[in-house]
Order: C-alpha cells, then structure tokens, then sequence
C-alpha cells in the first residue's frame, strides 16, 4: 500500500469512527433536556431515571468520541501537512472558535454529570443548555470547515498559485456550508433518536413493557420521526446546491456519464468508467432533472464534460449515494407508522413487528450518516480542495503512514468492544438494582 | 509580511494555552503518573482521590491541547506543517497516548465491581499517562536541539535515534516531574490526614526529580542546545529562570511546613515560570533555528480576525471554568464514578 493510500485510509476510517459518537455528542444532550426538563415539569420520575441513565451512558460515548476527535485534530497534521498549511491561514477560524464550542460542551458535561447532587434541579438542567449549544455549535463549525474544501471562497490565488486576499468570514460561510449544516445537524438527531427507540425496543421485545421503557422509546421516536421528513428536505436542498457547485460530484453519484435533457434517476447498477456505460440497474424517469432544477425537462450535465482524471472512484459514490436515498427514504416510516397509530388509537406501536422495525432504525440511520459521508468525501476526489488543492499533494512526506494505521485501526475495534461491554453492564447493574427494589423513588438513583 | 506586533500576540496566545495544558492537564497526567506509583497501604485511596479529583474536569483540561493545534495550524500554518512532518513518529505516539488514557480512565471508573478489567484499564490509564508528557518533553527537546531540519520546502522526519539521546530524555522526565509535582500538590490541597502525607511527600520527591534533572537538563543543553541555554542563562530566559529557582524553593517550604492553601498557587507559578522561561529562551524561532514565528505566521487579516475570536471566546470560556472549578474545586466528590452509582 503506497503512503498516500495508508493516509487516505487512515483519514477515512477515524472520521468514519468518531461520527458515530459525534452524532450523540449532538444528540444526547437534547435527549438528556427532554427527560429532565419533563421531570421538572411533571414531576413523573421515570424521567429522571432514563435522564440519570442517558448520562451516564452518554460519559463513556463522550468520552471515546472526544479521544478520537482529538486524534483527528492531529490527523489533520500529521497527515495531510500541506493541506492544513494551505488551509488553515484561510479555514482556520471555525476550528478555533470549534474549539471553543469544546470547552463549552465539556465544562458542562462536567457540571451536569457530577452535579446532581450539587447544583439545584433548575441550575442542573441549565446546565444542559450550554451542553446542548456546545455540540451543535461544534458540528456548525467543522462542517463549515468541511463544506469550505467541497465550495472554497474567501481568497484568491496569484499567478504563483500563492494565497492573497484572505477573506475568513467569507470562507467559513461558503456556498455549500448552510445546507450541509442543515443536513449533518439533522442527520445527528436522527441517528440519535432511532439509537435511543432502538435499545428500549429490545428492552420491549424482551418482554420489559414498564412505563420506563415506553418513554424511553417515546421521546427517541418522536426526535427521529419529527426531524426525518425535514431531514428529507434538507437532504434535496443539498442536491440542488451540488448541481451548481460541484455537477461532477452529482453525475458520479448519479452515473450518469452523458449530458442528458429529462434525466432519469438511477437506482443501483454498475457505473463502468471504462465503457463509460451504466450496466444493469433502474432508472427514474426524469426524477433527476425534477430533482435538481425542479424541472423534468432540464438538462443535467454528465460526467463526459469532465476530464477522465478528476473522476472519483464511480461505483463507490454512487452505491453510497444510493444506500443512503434508500435507506433514508425509508426512514420516513416508523414516524408516519407511529403517528397515524396515535391518531386512530391502533395498537401496533407495541407490535413485535413494529419494535423490530425500530430495532433496526438505529443501524440502518447509521448506515445512512456514513453513506452520506463517503459520498461527500470520496466524490470530492482527487481533490481535497475542491479544484485547488489535489490530495497526491496535500500528503506528508514523512513515511511509517501503515503501521500507525494497523494500530489505530486495533484501537478503534478495542475501544468499541469495551465501551459495549460496559454500557451492556451499566444497564445490567440498573435492572439488578431495580429488583433489589432501590433506586424506585431513592432520590439518588 | 505580517504585522509583526500581530504576530507576537498571537504566540503570546500559544504560551497562555500551553501554561494551561501544562498547568491543568498536566496535573491530570501526573496523577496517572501517581497511579502507577501509587503504594503502601492506602493505594486504593490514593487511587481513588486522583480519579475522583480528575472526574470532573479532566475533559475541560485535556481542550486545551485542541486549543493548541487550532492555534498553530490558524496563525501559523508553515509551523504546524514543519512540526507535523518532523515529529510524526513521537506525535503519533502522543495520540495514541491521550486516547488510550482518556478512554481508560472514563472505562475504569464505568465498570465498578469487575476487578479484572479495572486492573487492566488502570493500568493502561497510567502507564500512557506516564509516556504522553514524556514523549511532548522530549519532542520540545529535539526542536531545542536544532533537530528538525528543513529539506528543499519540506521538512526531514527526525528519525527515532535523535529521540533517544541524553537531552531529549532529560526534558521528558523532566515535563514528567512538572507534571508529578502539580498533581501532587493539588491532591494535598483536596485531601486530608495520612492521605494528604502521601501526597506531600510525593509532591517532595517530584520536586527533587525536577531540580535534578532540570540540573541536568542545563548541563546537557550547554552542548545540545547552546541557543536554548544561551537564553536561559544570559538572556530573555534568564529572569524565568530565576524565578521559578525562587518559587520552586519556596514550594519546598511551603509544602514542608505543610501549607497547602498556598500550595496550589505557587505550584502554578513554578510551571508558570518554566513554561515561559522555555518560551522566552526559544523565541523568535518555533522551529530551532530555521523557522521564525514571523515566518510562519498566516496573513494580517487572519490574524485579525482570530484575535477578536479568541476575545469572544474567552468571555465564554473563562466565566465557564471558573464555575466549573468552584462547583468541584474543594472538597471532592464523594464517588469515584457517579455520586449515585454507591
Ligand atoms: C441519518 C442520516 C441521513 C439521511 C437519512 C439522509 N442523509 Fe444525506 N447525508 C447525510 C446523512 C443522511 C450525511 C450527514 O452523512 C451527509 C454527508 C455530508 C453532509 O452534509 O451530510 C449527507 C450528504 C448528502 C448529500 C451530499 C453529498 C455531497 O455533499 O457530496 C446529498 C445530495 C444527500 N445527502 C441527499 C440526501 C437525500 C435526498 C436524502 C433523503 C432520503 C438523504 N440525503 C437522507
Ligand atoms: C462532520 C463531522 C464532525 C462532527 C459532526 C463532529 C462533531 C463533534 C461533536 C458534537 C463533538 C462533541 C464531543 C463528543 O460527542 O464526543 C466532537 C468532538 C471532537 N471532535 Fe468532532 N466532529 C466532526 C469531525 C471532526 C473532525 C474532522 C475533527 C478534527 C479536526 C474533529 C475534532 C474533534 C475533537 C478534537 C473533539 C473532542 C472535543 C472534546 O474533547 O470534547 N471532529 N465532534
Ligand atoms: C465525520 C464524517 C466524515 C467522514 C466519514 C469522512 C470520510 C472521509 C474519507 C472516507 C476520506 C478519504 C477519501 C478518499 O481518499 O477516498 C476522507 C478524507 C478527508 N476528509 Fe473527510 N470525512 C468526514 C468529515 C470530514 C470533515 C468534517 C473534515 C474537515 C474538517 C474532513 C476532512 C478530510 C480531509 C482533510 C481528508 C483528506 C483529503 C482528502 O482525501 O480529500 N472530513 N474523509
């Protein structure tokens, strides 16, 4: 394996492992608002059972999502050295003011896990605020900084190719950032909402029906079933966006290698670059053209208009691509299931066939997230600045790139074992505790 | 070129984010350094009153390591660039560090009551605490040395060997005592009766290592870094020197007379006084001696707009730590993991 594929692989893999905790670091703390802010409204206990739960589960994922963002930081560095030479003079700003939304989630994360017993209920559950306004605002700036390498602004180059006119504010509000952020932040609470159903589903399906466990599945379902159908949207806004700022990423994504009038939609099949054909698969009548300009008779430029060289590797785009509209379209149906359920007073929300369905939310919006992600990431290529700065040239110099990468790779697969066995044995504890008949209405619990 | 007074801000900036890392999370690694060593009867309450110490905070402190990568990489790019290519090997290894330490401690104090693995995530806990710093101190050491050296417009790795040579060490086991000594003072402070005598007598040792080896350290320098020494003795160093020779004396008094109030304060000065003392004596350079903070700095309007930032940021930041510190700065928490997991 060349250098530059270790680095690339290495990239790929520790982003691909510290979203899975990111999303929570998003997402929890809204769930952990919830829970307690409905108990201080009702009074109800079981909130604050699942808020105490949730924040203890949430201290183990905080922290492996922390250690691995933190790795990132570095591998920003370590890796890619020119990129972050060329690019932090210009995209510096949200990283640093990132950092700051760090400290703030983590100064509260702090407060609010060790401080129930010494701040007062209101002042706790203020704490949750900042830990809430702390994670979203991390995702605000370094997707800022993500959307600046898919649409860079904010300078020019000189005939040198040196950097002048460096315009920060500019380049971190880039074309593509306001609906990236959308998607991404979305896509946090989804992934969250769908996890937390998911686990008190298995509860339910085990056969524990407590008013616990049908809270705990409420509140996720509902975060994930009122976000999915904007998440939907979002999701289009991007696509339109990609049209003009980035057509060859869409026409990857979409194999579609001619410039056609009335685009089809392409599901499945195999893109050959070769014979620069699409074999097999099913097409859409239109549907991308409707897509992209909101017009069927619109014309979507393919990837025939680009040179050969600067094509992503096609048929991973466009499986991925295709991964998450599918799974994610289908993501739409346990809110509109549940909803219609609630209204017409049906039973099905404690069906084993409904719970399994739930059950299986949780991964498959996971799936959706890291689909999206290498969309994104691996339809930029060969740029890592999009028509600035290729990759081959943002690489370090220094070699040793595959060693670091077997071991870290064997760290990640260590730290999710362990971190499962422990969560699987913090809520063993619980349930052992439960039928030793404390923790009920022991304020402490 | 870049205003030059920006500039200077702008690596005044880097110093106070390496004196907080020093100071803050160098106290939470000294206490994994205190595990490791932690003995006598009372092991398990020396253990436990650095892990109930660290809980709370240990994720506030470890940002500011963040806080100094964004800090490089956005006011001085070609620094972080020419640190990233030359000190691959020990900075991944610092990584690799950080994680397994986080990750440890907050699974240790998650999986109470099953021993095997509290041992084993005790262990993992302290050991990386013990080699992260290390491998940091011997990093500034090689870049004191003039070891990493430009090729062409880039930069050569410095190879393993020039890791392991007597001053770099040194400066590892001596950013090691740095951090054994803050951690321990700071526990005399959080605890009482034989416990407290643990830890003043730990913070005692740690203070002989440092005097030791920084003994040392000068010594070796005077060949291996002449520049470095040059400053610390004669130059812009020189009155860093003096005064942490001054704090670092009466901290020997105060913790012997067992004043542990005051303790804490003139641990933080004494780092306080290192850090700057070795920041004084390294300026202009960031690389030493081929690359100037002025060199490497980005562009004036970047730099601009980073100071405001930094600003703002510190008007949320600093309210925040501190009621952070006073929520959980005296007494500690009562559990190791959670209050309510008894
Ligand atoms: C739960 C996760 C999830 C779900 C259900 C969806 N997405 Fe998504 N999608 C993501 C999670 C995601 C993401 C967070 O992984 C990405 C990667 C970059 C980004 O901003 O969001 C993304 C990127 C992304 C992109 C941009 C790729 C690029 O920038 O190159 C497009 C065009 C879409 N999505 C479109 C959709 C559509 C039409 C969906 C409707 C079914 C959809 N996504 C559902
Ligand atoms: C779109 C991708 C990303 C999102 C949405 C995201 C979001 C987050 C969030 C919400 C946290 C909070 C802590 C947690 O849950 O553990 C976090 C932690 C962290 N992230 Fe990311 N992140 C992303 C990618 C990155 C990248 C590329 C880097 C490196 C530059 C990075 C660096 C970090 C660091 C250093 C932390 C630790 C902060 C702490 O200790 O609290 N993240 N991230
Ligand atoms: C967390 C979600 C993300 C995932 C899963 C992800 C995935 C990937 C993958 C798979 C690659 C390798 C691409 C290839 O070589 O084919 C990559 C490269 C890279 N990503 Fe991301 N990425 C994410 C977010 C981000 C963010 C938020 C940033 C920037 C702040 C970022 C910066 C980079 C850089 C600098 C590279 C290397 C250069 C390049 O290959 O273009 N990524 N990422």
């Amino acid at each position: 394996m060349s250098e530059l594929m270790a680095a690339r692989a290495q990239m790929g893999s520790s982003l691909a492992f510290h979203i899975c905790f990111s999303v929570l670091g998003i997402g929890m703390p809204i769930m952990l608002l919830i829970a307690e802010g409905m108990w201080l409204r009702t009074g109800n206990v079981v909130y604050r059972q699942l808020a105490r739960t949730w924040g203890k589960a949430f201290a183990v994922t905080f922290a492996v999502g922390a250690v691995s963002g933190t790795m990132l930081s570095f591998e920003l560095g370590l890796l890619w050295p020119r990129f972050m030479e060329f690019a932090g003079g210009i995209i510096g700003m949200p990283f640093s003011l990132e950092g700051f939304a760090f400290f703030v989630e983590a100064i509260f994360l702090g407060l609010y896990l060790y401080g129930w017993n010494r701040l007062s209920p209101r002042a706790h559950f203020l704490c949750g605020v900042p830990l809430a306004l702390g994670g979203v605002l991390s995702a605000f700036f370094i997707v800022s900084a993500n959307s600046w390498m898919n649409t860079p602004t904010g300078f020019t180059l000189d005939k040198n190719g040196a950097v002048t006119d460096v315009d920060p504010i500019a380049a971190m509000f880039n074309p593509a950032f306001p609906t990236e952020f959308l998607h991404m932040l979305f896509a946090a609470f989804v992934c969250t909402g769908f996890t937390v159903a998911g686990v008190y589903a298995v509860g339910m399906l085990k056969g524990r029906r407590d008013s616990y466990h049908r809270t705990g599945l409420a509140i996720g379902l509902i975060v994930a079933g009122v976000i999915m159908p904007l998440q939907f949207l979002a999701g289009d806004l991007i696509a339109v966006m990609i049209v003009h700022e980035q057509p060859e990423k869409l026409a990857a994504a979409e194999g579609l290698f001619q410039t056609t009038k009335s685009a089809p939609f392409l599901l499945f099949g195999y893109p050959n670059a070769a014979t620069q054909q699409v074999e097999g698969g099913i097409e859409i009548p239109y549907l991308l053209s409707i897509l992209s300009y909101n017009n069927p008779n619109a014309t979507v430029t393919g990837l025939e208009a680009f040179p050969k060289e600067n094509w992503p590797n096609l048929p991973m785009v466009h499986y991925a691509y295709d991964t998450m509209i599918t799974v994610g379209s289908a993501l739409i149906l346990p809110g509109l299931i549940a909803l219609y359920a609630w209204r017409r007073r049906k039973r099905w929300l404690e069906s084993k066939l409904f719970l399994w369905m739930l059950v299986a939310c949780g991964p498959a919006a996971y799936l959706c997230l890291e689909a999206g992600w290498i969309t994104t990431e691996t339809g930029r290529q060969p740029w890592a600045i999009y028509n600035v700065l290729k990759v081959s040239d943002s690489v370090t110099t220094a070699s040793g790139i595959l060693q670091w990468f077997v071991l870290f790779s064997l760290v990640y697969v260590l730290l999710v074992v362990f971190m499962v066995g422990i969560l699987l044995r913090q809520a063993a504890r619980r349930r052992a505790r439960l039928a030793l008949g404390e923790g009920v209405a022991v304020p402490g619990d | 070129m870049t205003d030059p007074t920006l500039v200077a801000i702008a690596a005044v900036t880097l110093g106070a984010g390496l004196t907080m890392y020093a100071v803050f999370a160098g106290a939470d690694f000294g206490g994994g350094v205190w595990d490791l060593f932690a003995t006598g009867e009372r092991k398990q309450e020396q253990r436990s009153a650095i892990a109930r110490a660290m809980g709370p905070v240990w994720e506030a402190n470890h940002i500011w390591v963040i806080f100094l990568i964004v800090v490089l990489f956005t006011a001085f790019p070609k620094g972080f660039n020419g640190l990233c290519i030359g000190l691959f090997g020990p900075l991944s290894l610092v990584i690799l560090g950080i994680t397994l330490r986080g990750a440890s401690f907050v699974f240790r104090a998650h999986s109470e009551g099953e021993h095997h693995l509290q041992r084993l995530f005790g262990v993992l806990f302290s050991v990386s605490s013990l080699i992260t710093p290390f491998a940091l101190g011997a990093a500034a050491g090689v870049i004191a040395a003039g070891d990493l050296k430009p090729t062409g417009d880039t930069w050569t790795p410095v190879p393993w060997s020039a890791f392991f040579q007597p001053f770099p060490i040194v400066i590892g086991l001596l950013a090691v005592c740095v951090c054994s000594y803050t951690a321990a003072t700071f526990l005399t402070a959080q605890t009482e009766g034989a416990l407290r005598e643990d830890f003043r007598r730990r913070a005692m040792i740690s203070g002989g290592g440092f005097a030791l080896f920084s003994g040392l350290g000068l010594v070796l320098a005077w060949q291996e870094a002449p520049e470095l020494s040059h400053e610390l003795l004669q130059g812009r160093g020189l009155p860093f020197v003096v005064a942490a020779g001054v704090f670092a004396i009466l901290g020997f008094v105060v913790t012997f007379s067992a004043a542990y109030r005051l303790n804490r304060y003139v641990a933080i000065a004494f780092v306080l006084c290192v850090v700057w003392g070795w920041a004084a004596a390294q300026w202009p350079y960031i690389i030493t001696p081929y690359l100037t903070f002025q060199d490497a700095a980005s562009s004036d309007a970047m730099l601009q707009v980073y100071l405001v930032c930094l600003a703002a940021g510190a008007v949320i930041l600093i309210p925040s730590l501190v009621f952070l510190w006073r929520t959980f700065g005296g007494q500690l928490p009562e559990s190791e993991s959670f209050e309510a997991d008894r």
